[in-house]
């Protein structure tokens, strides 16, 4: 629709049969990049936002479900024991399954999940976290942090990315949103002296904020 | 449609033999793109996506791209006076009409994805180095309605920004001189900046390696064929004219002439300049309303300030429109600030005006962030805007006097950020006729020719 101008073409003769044009080539590539787009959209459907979860549970039991039954653990404030589901039980009795009034998540555990991006709409309004372990999760890059970090701006305190080897130095420059944040976990994902220097430049930048698992170039050697 | 390939079989049955000159060249198309910048190239890969070998597209660039791939060295000479090569690259959803917000956010979408779009079988796949780091719009009391309307539509529209209050401001950003100010809108989520050329390079790679083909040459002039087949009772066939096809002038100097059914023109600053090629803008009509777009010359100043905010601070915007981002980890800042009308710099070349730094730039940014005071000017460079002196945004559609013209252009310094959203635009429009996946009818030339202007407030 362009309004006036529209009258000077016509619309119907447009579109054009262009299946004709484009018989289909199977290649190895081809064949790749349908697997991964399969598996990424059956991950896609597993970790969508259901809005009856979160209108019966509420935010944080919800979220606490959606961690809890793929495999992750949370933690509630007040109690002092992790929550988790046995491999083999097909439900979690430790999880109310109705709303619980001042019932609210104090810690995630994620680690080694496939979380993805669109998975983190299940997170939200999460009023009280302070923890976030995200071990090892294989999807987690630098729009996952980015993302992380506009979310829980102001609650957290406990950042753990350690082993999530899509992170690179470009997801330091959103850490400054977390006021709060203490320590952020950076093991195994440093790789390379721009990262080193760039952690060492936040944690001038962040008072408050200890970086821990990076191993820094060592300056006593220099001396020698 | 398939004129070309017929030309090229009539040939080869008479046996004609065909220099290796005259195969490179193509002289035949379906659509033409002028303009191989970001814009062009990412209109060209959506076309080029959607129907594969259905269409055949000519992207014409005038300072095309050499790429030296030594073992060692990887060196690029080329996109000389692009605005894309020239931009500082930034990404966000703080605007002010519904439709910058959303292809802005359709951008975000696709840099996240990047990989799955614009991988090419054998290559690395593409990474724009996108750096998170989020916009902070100041106000000052007079503007500060503006910024709450905008906040309003952007949260609507799916964005994630924050309204701060001075006091939030100095908790926040304690290296923030917050004099005069006060309100901020503080971005939290796919904002930031990232690397023009490789996106640049990621799409014209994705656009090739789906068949588009690049002719590196100066459009000179066109052709016209009077009266047009999808004419209308209402108006006379002298009226409207076709694009036959455009004279390219190539690099080793010989002139062609490249027929298209379909021209679209991406040129960026240098769209009004190619629309008088047309004939656009010489009488008062609206079917050769000129195009409202000239070149604009920005500077981008590079300063050295070891004391400076670094790792805490976003892209930050002064009510004046001063900017500075962060650049690379040594301490170095990028700033620059868009000169008011009386003092625009004249565009016939890039040189840099390094008084209007101290004049105009360093007071308010040293006045804004005190650790500026002690800041050094390390390089600068000079880039044009494709300025949009109408009403400073995108003219996206069809114009009247040609009915097989289609402009994407006039984005007034934010095309780049928007190149994919208007790239599958641009598609839709030419394949399918009508917009489908963001509206984009209100950025339409209709606008001006009506003299309805829609003002983008948000123009940094």
């Amino acid at each position: 629709m362009y309004g006036l101008l529209s009258a000077l073409y016509s619309k119907k003769n447009q579109v054009l049969d262009l299946h004709h044009y484009n018989p289909i080539r199977i290649s190895g590539f081809l064949l790749n990049s349908w697997k991964t787009k399969t598996i990424k959209d059956a991950e896609l459907l597993d970790q969508a936002y259901i809005p009856e979860r979160h209108q019966i549970l509420g935010n944080d039991l919800a979220s606490a479900h959606f961690i809890v039954y793929r495999g992750g653990r949370v933690k509630f404030i007040g109690d002092n024991f992790w929550i988790s589901k046995d491999n083999k039980a097909k439900t979690c009795d430790k999880l109310p399954n109705n709303y619980v009034k001042d019932y609210y998540l104090e810690a995630i555990d994620a680690s080694g999940l496939r979380l993805r991006y669109e998975g983190l709409a299940n997170l939200t309004n999460l009023s009280q976290l302070t923890e976030l372990r995200l071990r090892g999760c294989p999807c987690v890059d630098d729009w996952f942090v980015d993302r992380i970090s506009g979310e829980f701006c102001s609650t957290l305190e406990h950042l753990d990315l350690s082993d999530c080897h899509q992170v690179t130095e470009n997801a330091l420059s959103c850490i400054y949103r977390i006021t709060n944040l203490k320590t952020l976990v950076l093991e195994n994902i440093v790789k390379s002296r721009s990262f080193e220097y760039a952690c060492l430049l936040l944690e001038d930048a962040l008072p408050q904020l200890n970086i821990i698992g990076v191993k820094y170039m060592d300056v006593t050697k220099l001396s020698d | 449609m398939f004129k070309s390939d017929f030309v090229d079989m009539k040939d080869r049955l008479l046996g004609k033999t065909l220099t290796a000159r005259e195969r490179d060249i193509p002289r035949f198309c379906d659509v033409l793109i002028i303009g191989g910048g970001v814009m062009g190239s990412a209109i060209a890969y959506w076309l080029k996506w959607r129907t594969l070998d259905g269409l055949k597209v000519v992207v014409i660039e005038k300072d095309s791209t050499v790429i030296e791939k030594n073992p060692n060295s990887f060196k690029v000479r080329s996109y000389r006076d692009s605005s894309t090569t020239l931009s500082v690259g930034g990404l966000r959803q703080q605007f002010s009409l519904k439709e910058n917000i959303e292809l802005s956010l359709y951008t975000a979408d696709f840099f996240r994805n990047i990989k799955e779009h614009l991988s090419v079988k054998g290559g690395d796949p593409p990474d724009v180095q996108f750096n998170p780091s989020g916009y902070l719009f100041l106000s000052a009391e007079d503007t500060a309605h503006t910024l709450v309307e905008n906040a309003r539509l952007q949260r609507s529209l799916g964005a994630k920004v924050e309204l701060l209050s001075l006091e939030k401001l100095k908790e926040k950003f304690p290296w923030l001189n917050t004099e005069g100010l006060f309100l901020g809108c503080h971005g939290l989520e796919n904002e930031g900046w990232f690397d023009p050329w490789s996106l640049l390079f990621a799409f014209k790679r994705k656009a090739m390696s789906l068949g588009a083909e690049y002719v590196e040459g100066e459009v000179t002039g066109f052709n016209f064929k009077q009266g047009s087949e999808y004419i209308n009772q209402d108006i006379s066939s002298e009226d409207v004219k076709h694009l036959e096809g455009a004279q390219v002038k190539l690099k080793d100097g010989q002139t062609i002439n490249l027929n298209c059914g379909l021209m679209v023109l991406a040129a960026g600053p240098q769209s009004g300049e190619i629309g008088r090629l047309m004939g656009l803008g010489a009488q008062n009509s609206i079917y050769t309303a000129p195009i409202p777009v000239e070149p604009r010359k920005r500077y981008v100043y590079s300063v050295h300030c070891p004391d400076g905010p670094g790792f805490s601070s976003p892209i930050l915007i002064d009510p004046s429109g001063t900017y500075f981002r962060r650049e690379g980890l040594g301490g170095n800042y990028l700033c620059g600030r868009s000169p008011t009308d009386e003092e625009e710099p004249p565009t016939d070349n890039l040189e840099v005006d390094y008084d209007f730094f101290e004049s105009k730039v360093w007071p308010i940014l040293a006045h804004r962030v005190p650790a500026f005071e002690k800041c050094k000017v390390k390089s600068a460079w000079a880039g044009y805007y494709d300025f949009n002196y109408f009403d400073e945004n995108a003219v996206i559609g069809h114009h009247p006097g040609f009915c097989n013209l289609y402009m994407a252009t006039g984005f007034s310094g934010h095309g780049i950020q928007q190149a994919p959203g208007v790239g599958r635009a641009v598609m839709e429009m030419l394949i399918d006729g009508e917009f489908k996946t963001i509206d984009l009818s209100r950025l339409s030339f209709e606008r001006y020719i009506e003299k309805i202007p829609l003002w983008e407030s948000n123009i940094v």
